[in-house]
């Protein structure tokens, strides 16, 4: 696999995810980065005592798919696509933390954060409506 | 600077942070957790691409600062006061990251990261109890 399917896929992503409501978008980057930040609490004390840097690229779909939701919604606030420098931008982080060899691994990885995230949003937002009635 | 005085450190700080309202302490949480992962989204790549584990240490007072908050949270929630294991945890990660000579240095970035997040929460519950009237 090469870094243009990896462009051509966040493309695609990018594209589908502007088609959701904002509200379900913010949720799920809250999600996303409240499970990174923790996780990462605990791995950088690690990988600086212990030099063990697997998991940081192991655990590390969680954040780039948090940064993804994040650039998301932050254009659709602004009635924008995605700019090509940030697509660019994010074909820069997610290759320098996966060989070739993973790319598609990665790719599948981040897919399901995100679909799941989107999920548990979906179920909050209801939730808290339910909370309201 | 000891151990012993960074451990009395964390058992004050978890003690006042304790008899915060919980909404204001759930935005903080929210706002040091979506600004730490949103910079070690970036970071992370960039630790992988140049193999130098200095930049992990470079903002971890605010991933900390998240964890000390998710800790107290997740006790509060519950109803129950911190644990000596809750400590334990969090001494170790703040050891394992910092040197004793950085100690004091970084006691006081995170009472000051923690500080900047609560006095941001409180005008984010403001607005949003505004928002609602």
């Amino acid at each position: 696999m090469e870094v243009e399917d990896v462009r051509k896929w966040l493309e695609d992503l990018l594209r589908n995810l502007m088609e959701y409501d904002p509200s379900v978008l913010i949720e799920a980057y809250y999600h996303l980065a409240s499970a990174g930040a923790y996780m990462y609490t605990l791995y950088i004390p690690l990988a600086i005592k212990y030099k063990d840097m697997e998991n940081l690229r192991k655990n590390y779909n969680i954040l780039f798919a948090s940064r993804l939701l994040e650039r998301v919604f932050t254009y659709k606030a602004l009635k924008k696509e995605v700019p090509k420098d940030e697509i660019e931008l994010l074909v820069n982080l997610f290759t320098y933390v996966y060989s070739p060899d993973e790319y598609r691994v990665g790719m599948i990885e981040v897919n399901s954060e995100i679909e799941n995230a989107l999920k548990v949003a979906t179920e909050h937002i209801a939730w808290r409506r339910k909370l309201k009635e | 600077m000891s151990v012993e005085e960074v451990r009395k450190w964390l058992e004050n700080l978890c003690a006042d942070l304790m008899r915060y309202d919980a909404k204001v302490f759930d935005e903080a949480k929210a706002f040091l957790c979506t600004t730490a992962s949103h910079i070690y989204s970036f970071t992370i790549p960039l630790v992988m691409e140049y193999r130098n584990l200095d930049h992990l240490k470079r903002d971890y007072s605010i991933l900390f600062s998240a964890r000390v908050l998710i800790k107290v949270d997740f006790r509060k929630t519950l109803g129950k006061e911190m644990t000596s294991e809750d400590i334990e945890d969090l001494l170790k990660c703040f050891k394992y990251v910092y040197s004793p000579k950085e100690y004091k240095e970084k006691m006081t970035e995170i009472s000051n990261e923690i500080e900047h997040a609560l006095k941001i929460a409180i005008e984010r519950v403001a607005w949003r109890k505004q928002l609602e009237e």
